[in-house]
């Protein structure tokens, strides 16, 4: 019973290395306000087709209505694709983009979540998160490409 | 040209005249006023009724009549020629207003002067303060909304009066500028900006005019709505990997996670005790409507509405309601309903998005065919305040 705090405050102590060392910089857990307390972190260089030219890789990946999770098609398709990505360490830039005519600030969001499920799946098949950037445009950059789809790009 | 000029002026003069013979004040004629025998005394004694006396100094008659016209519009006062219970009077030279607002035995609620550079700025004031002094509620003459337009070809952030007049471009953003909310005091305004290629939140001193990002964290950050204090701002981020809300302190840069979703959760909006958040978020059966206690760790909970789409909601100022966007038959409609339980009221349909309560819970802003319109929820009157100003949408009222 006596070395019950000792190993819990060791598995804290442990925790907070850990999670130190992720890009989310956790600051600490307040026990009073009983939220994880984050320190937001910046962006990394990255390139944007707004900023200036890309040119998408593949087709873009189209979903339909309100979805967001790929499909079996869209997985095997991505399986295709990501070991030679892995192999040349090429970093992406994945942009999700919704219907015109959703609300915009739902639109942002699903966008964004369409493309994060993209680089989930691409993670699962063996590629470095960290060459994974991901956003949505949702209907804001109605010149930029298709509705209802997930565009990659490759990042110079 | 001179003789026709004194004809008018004199017809002017004789009806004026014709007024005050029987006994009428000339605003009374000009603002349909009601004759204060249409009422029983007792309601009289309850009413906010109010008589507009005399107003000195050179631009007095105008100041006058400008506040009777602004009154009126407000519907939140009834003028009458007698037997009011309020009384106004004061003095405008160079159009500087000093008001003054008594009870009808004389005793003065407040006297203030508005020094604004134009008489207009002046009257809008002076009659917020009347009206929140005769009513309790503030007069929304002086606030503004916030809207977004693709008239330059990207959208950008614009201001406008309450009554759509004086619209004036905020943003300048490279790649546009979506999602703007303004806080309490006006002094600060929040938007994402797409300047860096990526959706960012970005703060606007609107006194000073600079710019600072607040946020610009990996993946996407928008959606942004400031807290009733107007020091946090809860907003959607996802450098954790799924977009998650936060609540973001602007003083330390600190931000907490208050949901643990799966899916789409976006556009929190505050309740007024700057403790609770209403939400949107699709966790796999389209977008429902969620609220949550930011200072503890409960998790979010599923607010039923009846609707199977609902984004956009905004808590009423006094947080009895919340407004949101649906879909009825296929259509985009604006919705309130009573929280935590009771009645659904549909407001407007036909494409109208992104419902914005006024400051006196009296009236929603929205957006519908890509103009901007306000629609009295008591008297169900609507207009178009801003049109032909290229398509509009995204409005967020000042609270």
């Amino acid at each position: 019973m006596k070395t019950q705090p000792c190993v819990q405050t060791l598995v804290a102590t442990c925790a907070f290395f850990v999670i130190s060392l992720s890009s989310c910089s956790l600051l600490h857990h307040d026990s009073d306000a009983s939220h994880v307390i984050y320190a937001l972190p910046a962006r990394q260089a990255a390139s944007s087709p707004l900023v200036q030219p890309m040119t998408g890789i593949g087709k873009p990946f189209i979903f339909t209505h309100d979805r967001f999770v790929l499909t079996d098609q869209q997985t095997a398709i991505l399986a295709k694709s990501a070991p030679q990505w892995a192999k040349d360490k090429i970093r992406l830039l994945i942009i999700g983009f919704a219907k015109r005519d959703l609300p915009p600030g739902y639109a942002r969001v699903l966008a964004h979540r369409r493309a994060e499920s993209v680089r989930q799946a691409l993670i699962e098949q063996g590629l470095d998160a960290a060459n994974l950037h991901s956003t949505g445009y949702g209907n804001d950059i109605p010149s930029l490409s298709l509705e209802d789809s997930v565009v990659i790009y490759q990042m110079k | 040209m001179l003789s026709k000029f004194r004809l008018v002026c004199a017809l002017v003069a004789v009806a004026l005249g014709g007024s005050q013979a029987h006994g009428e004040s000339w605003w009374s004629r000009i603002f349909d006023v009601k004759p204060s025998g249409s009422q029983s005394a007792q309601e009289l004694e309850k009413a906010a009724t109010l008589a507009i006396g005399e107003f000195t100094g050179a631009t007095g008659a105008t100041a006058a009549k400008t506040i009777g016209e602004q009154l009126a519009a407000s519907d939140e006062v009834q003028l009458l020629d007698k037997g009011a219970r309020f009384n106004l009077t004061g003095r405008s030279v160079g159009g500087r207003i000093t008001g003054r607002l008594a009870d009808r035995k004389g005793k003065v609620l407040f006297e203030r002067t508005y020094a604004a550079p134009g008489l207009e700025d002046n009257v809008r004031a002076f009659s917020d303060d009347v009206i929140f002094a005769v009513t309790g509620r503030p007069g929304v003459a002086t606030s503004r909304i916030a809207f977004v337009s693709d008239l330059t070809g990207t959208k950008q952030v614009y201001l406008c009066d309450a009554d759509g007049s004086d619209v004036e471009q905020v943003t300048h953003q490279a790649y546009g500028a979506v999602s703007p909310t303004i806080a309490g005091d006006g002094s600060m305004m929040a938007f994402t900006g797409y300047g860096s290629g990526f959706p960012d939140v970005i703060l606007i001193d609107m006194g000073a005019g600079q710019e600072r990002q607040v946020a610009c964290t990996p993946g996407m950050n928008a959606g942004a709505a400031f807290a009733p204090d107007g020091r946090r701002l809860a907003l959607t981020m996802s450098f954790v990997g799924n977009p998650e809300i936060f609540v973001l302190d602007l003083n330390n840069g600190h931000a907490i996670c208050v949901t643990e979703s799966i899916g789409v959760p976006s556009s929190p909006a505050w309740h007024p005790d700057g403790k609770r958040l209403v939400f949107s978020a699709n966790e796999g059966l389209g977008p429902q409507l969620y609220t949550v206690d930011t200072g503890t760790e409960q998790p979010a909970v599923r607010w039923a509405t009846g609707y199977n789409f609902a984004t956009d909601p905004e808590w009423s100022p006094d947080g009895t309601e919340v407004a949101f966007t649906t879909r009825v038959n296929n259509d985009w409609s604006v919705v309130t309903r009573k929280f935590p339980s009771g009645s659904t009221r549909v407001i407007q349909k036909s494409g109208a998005q992104h419902p914005t309560w006024s400051p006196d819970g009296r009236h929603l802003a929205y957006a519908q065919h890509g103009q901007l319109w306000v629609q009295d929820l008591t008297t169900g009157k609507r207009r178009s305040i801003v049109s032909g100003h290229g398509n509009i949408s995204e409005p967020r009222w000042k609270k």
